[in-house]
């Protein structure tokens, strides 16, 4: 059953003259239920547009976007955007506690939240440090109170907008097993978009590869590595290399054309 | 002790005299506009005799340094009453503005001393209008009374008034710019005068005395109010002229008496010993088309020209005494 | 900025040119009376303290500039997050915003006379005027500076408007805010007695205005001191409120002087 359904989505954005600039033409796309997919696509083809719509944050144009079966026009509760900035999403006159609290306070009042805070921060591996501000924090426990946020709110599906991109090598491949253990363990929808081929092989089972502005789905690959994944071992299947080069050649003449 | 036993006495002795339904009840409140000079002791003594008091009235003052807010405010009906010296008055008058005299305030003296000076550097060689040509004088304010006794000095001591340039100066830094050689000459008022000769006496002196030189006895300043507050309240002026021109009879019986220089020290705050040097104005209560008149030709001498309605229209009965 | 009270060459300076005051008006260098010797100024101004008179003023004075505070800070807030959220708003009323601000506010103080009177309805509006512009474009200076994707994370927790403005985009604007009452804190004081000196019978305006025409030099040098040292009280104390407030802006070494 898919979860998320993007049918025929078209983004056009006003310009100062001229004509509007077309982002995005005719996209569809479906993740299915539990699924994990990965959207890949050179810079600057639309894929954090694709995202925040599919998130309900940006009106689509044309066409139109499903969660859970119902057409949306507004954030659903079921999905939950996780931003590339943590430095931006987190707010900075809150201790990490309140931070992941903020997720939920509108519905459960502060006490509450402040409960359920405290159990997400356990579950990112960050039990201890609720009464620290985000900015005494590193940039990958930062990005780890922004995602124990989400799942603060239990969404059905996490949108994810390059998460790891901003933190160095290694927190990568730390944050990459992370989010697969909570996504295997909750049992997640996740749409995550990156510009890492890598990343993409590690942690999706589908892989949409977008084109050049207007953007549209160039190819959509199934992974096949089984589960679960080490994201060191992953690397270093034959499988992972293949899919690597097909995916590298694919993105590179597309961004030579 | 005998001061305060007195004043005791007096102000029993006003009781009597109060109309017994105002008493207490309902005082009618009258802002007045005032400037913190010698001029408005028959107003502070009527205040602290209570003789407004004494009349059903609650007199709220409100200084101001000059005419800046004076008039304005009076004409906006921030004030009831407003002191303000004749020239200003009577130049709002010409501009349409219905300005009614309710009781006089001063006047000059007919001989020296004056409540005017004009100063000079010692040795600086003026003493004449004559010698200011070409030269600065300070007034406070261009187009007052201050500037037109000045100016009238000047052509009555043989020089052009057109010849000497006005400088706006206000009072308190006068002194210092005269000994600082930043001004030529200064008309000053008093406590300004006093002051100017106490600290500065030895590079400092008098070499003039605008009013009585010029126009001896002639009108200083008064209260105005607006004629649309006098037609529709005038028994309310009436009362406060009453309580007014008590107050000048206090103070007017003890001109040479230390309680005046007291009282008067208690409201401007000017030590009491610079007091003693000053030269006091007369207390007039009215005020009369023929001293209005006589300023009016020296104020069109000066060029303040125009049409000025009848100067007798402009009096209130409270100031045809 | 530090905040720690340690003596510094600064308070040295401080102290010689207070030494040279004293000294240049015992000697009469400036031959004048109305400079008065320092000890001479703090004689009167610890008479007038001890009276009661100055103490009474001083609070008169703080109390206006305070509630003009208040009032024109509110103002500008209110406004600049309006000004910012509606863009309908700023187009309609920004031109005569920008008209008015360039004024300088002593020469609006005779007209309001006028309008609003001697006492202190008029003295309040005159510091809450003088407050409302710098705070006013701070506040549209911290809400344009409000990071896109901060309010995105509320809307996409579904958090409404109202509560996003709140818990959002008040805190991110609050240190453009305290900015501007900071730059608005000295200008109110100086506001507030300068409307004290031109008229009505309040304040440590008016007893300049009495001093400076009773001819009493020391009293006049006393209140400069008194005002001298409110200014500076003042802005620390603010410095130390703001510290408080928005220790996390500053921990994060920002700045929002505009």
């Amino acid at each position: 059953m898919d979860f998320l359904e993007l049918n025929a989505v078209t983004k056009d954005f006003p310009s100062r003259s001229g004509p509007p600039a077309r982002v995005m033409d005719g996209v569809s796309l479906a993740v299915r239920q539990g699924e994990f997919m990965a959207v890949l696509g050179p810079s600057g083809c639309g894929k954090s547009t694709l995202l925040q719509m599919a998130a309900g944050l940006l009106p689509v144009s044309a066409g139109e976007v499903r969660i859970a079966g119902r057409r949306i026009s507004a954030p659903p509760p079921e999905a939950v955007y996780v931003f590339q900035q943590y430095t931006r999403s987190l707010l900075p006159w809150r201790n990490v506690r309140d931070n992941v609290g903020f997720a939920v306070e509108h519905r459960l009042g502060r006490r509450r939240a402040r409960d359920v805070a405290e159990v997400q921060l356990g579950q990112v591996g960050l039990a201890g440090f609720g009464d620290h501000f985000p900015w005494q924090l590193s940039g990958g426990m930062q990005q780890r109170v922004a995602i124990a946020r989400a799942l603060a709110a239990e969404p059905a599906m996490l949108l994810m907008d390059e998460p790891f991109s901003a933190v160095d090598a290694l927190t990568r491949l730390d944050l990459q097993a992370l989010i697969l253990d909570i996504w295997t363990r909750r049992q997640l929808t996740v749409l995550l978009v990156t510009h890492d081929v890598e990343e993409a092989i590690t942690l999706a089972d589908r892989i949409a590869v977008l084109t050049q502005r207007p953007a549209s789905v160039a190819q959509l690959l199934e992974v096949g590595i089984a589960r679960p994944r080490d994201p060191v071992t992953t690397r270093e299947l034959p499988r992972f290399l293949q899919l690597r080069h097909q995916l590298l050649n694919t993105l590179l003449a597309r961004h030579e054309a | 002790m005998t001061q305060i036993t007195r004043r005791a006495a007096l102000t029993l002795a006003a009781l009597p005299l109060a109309a017994p339904p105002l008493l207490g009840q309902n005082l009618t409140k009258l802002r007045v506009s005032v400037i913190p000079v010698l001029d408005v002791a028959p107003l502070h003594a009527a205040i602290r005799e209570g003789y407004f008091a004494a009349e059903g009235i609650e007199i709220d003052t409100s200084t101001t340094t000059g005419g800046a807010t004076g008039l304005p405010g009076l004409i906006a009906g921030q004030f009831q009453v407003t002191f303000s010296n004749t020239v200003s008055i009577l130049l709002g008058v010409r501009e349409g503005l219905d300005f009614r005299f309710v009781s006089g305030a001063s006047r000059g003296a007919m001989t020296p001393p004056d409540i005017f000076a004009v100063m000079a550097k010692k040795g600086s060689g003026i003493r004449s209008g004559k010698d200011l040509e070409g030269k600065r004088i300070a007034s406070n304010t261009r187009n007052n009374i201050v500037w037109l006794r000045g100016m009238a000095w000047v052509e009555k001591t043989g020089g052009d008034w057109h010849r000497v340039t006005t400088v706006e100066v206000p009072f308190p830094q006068m002194a210092d710019a005269l000994a600082g050689g930043r001004i030529d000459a200064a008309i000053l008022s008093e406590p300004f005068v006093a002051g100017a000769l106490a600290t500065h006496g030895d590079t400092l002196e008098r070499i003039g005395w605008p009013i009585s030189e010029t126009a001896p006895g002639g009108t200083n300043a008064q209260y105005v109010a607006m004629k649309d507050e006098l037609n529709a309240h005038g028994e309310v002026f009436d009362r406060f002229g009453r309580a007014l021109h008590r107050g000048v009879d206090w103070v007017n019986a003890r001109l040479t008496d230390p309680v005046l220089l007291e009282l008067i020290a208690g409201f401007s705050r000017v030590p009491i010993e610079r007091l003693r040097q000053v030269a006091l104005p007369a207390y007039p209560k009215g005020v009369t088309p023929g001293e209005l008149d006589d300023l009016l030709v020296s104020m069109k001498h000066f060029g303040m020209t125009g049409t000025y309605p009848a100067t007798s229209s402009l009096i209130f009965r409270t100031a045809a005494v | 900025m530090r905040l720690s009270a340690r003596p510094s060459s600064g308070v040295v300076l401080v102290a010689c040119l207070l030494l040279l005051w004293e000294v240049s008006a015992r000697l009469d260098w400036m031959h004048t009376p109305n400079w008065p010797p320092l000890t001479d100024v703090l004689v009167a101004l610890a008479h007038d303290t001890l009276t009661g008179e100055l103490p009474l003023l001083v609070g008169g004075t703080l109390w206006r500039m305070a509630a003009g505070l208040a009032a024109g800070g509110a103002a500008g807030v209110v406004v600049g997050m309006l000004f910012a959220t509606l863009p309908m708003t700023a187009r309609l009323f920004g031109p005569m915003v920008e008209l008015v601000r360039p004024i300088p506010i002593p020469a609006v103080i005779p007209p309001l006379v006028l309008f609003l009177g001697l006492d202190n309805t008029m003295k309040v509006t005159v510091v809450a005027l003088t407050v409302f512009f710098p705070v006013l474009t701070n506040t549209m200076q911290g809400v344009a500076a409000v990071e896109a994707d901060t309010l995105a994370m509320g809307r996409t927790f579904g958090i409404g408007p109202l509560r996003r403005a709140l818990r959002i985009t008040l805190p991110a604007v609050l240190p453009y805010i305290l900015a501007g009452f900071r730059v608005s804190l000295a200008l109110a004081l100086v506001v507030a007695v300068v409307a004290e000196m031109i008229a009505g019978e309040q304040g440590i305006g008016h007893y300049l205005v009495m001093m400076q025409f009773a001819g009493r030099a020391p009293e006049i040098y006393a209140t400069v001191l008194v005002l001298a040292v409110l200014g500076y009280g003042l802005n620390r104390a603010f410095l130390v409120m703001e510290h408080r407030t928005i220790h996390w802006w500053f921990a994060m070494g920002r700045q929002a002087d505009g």
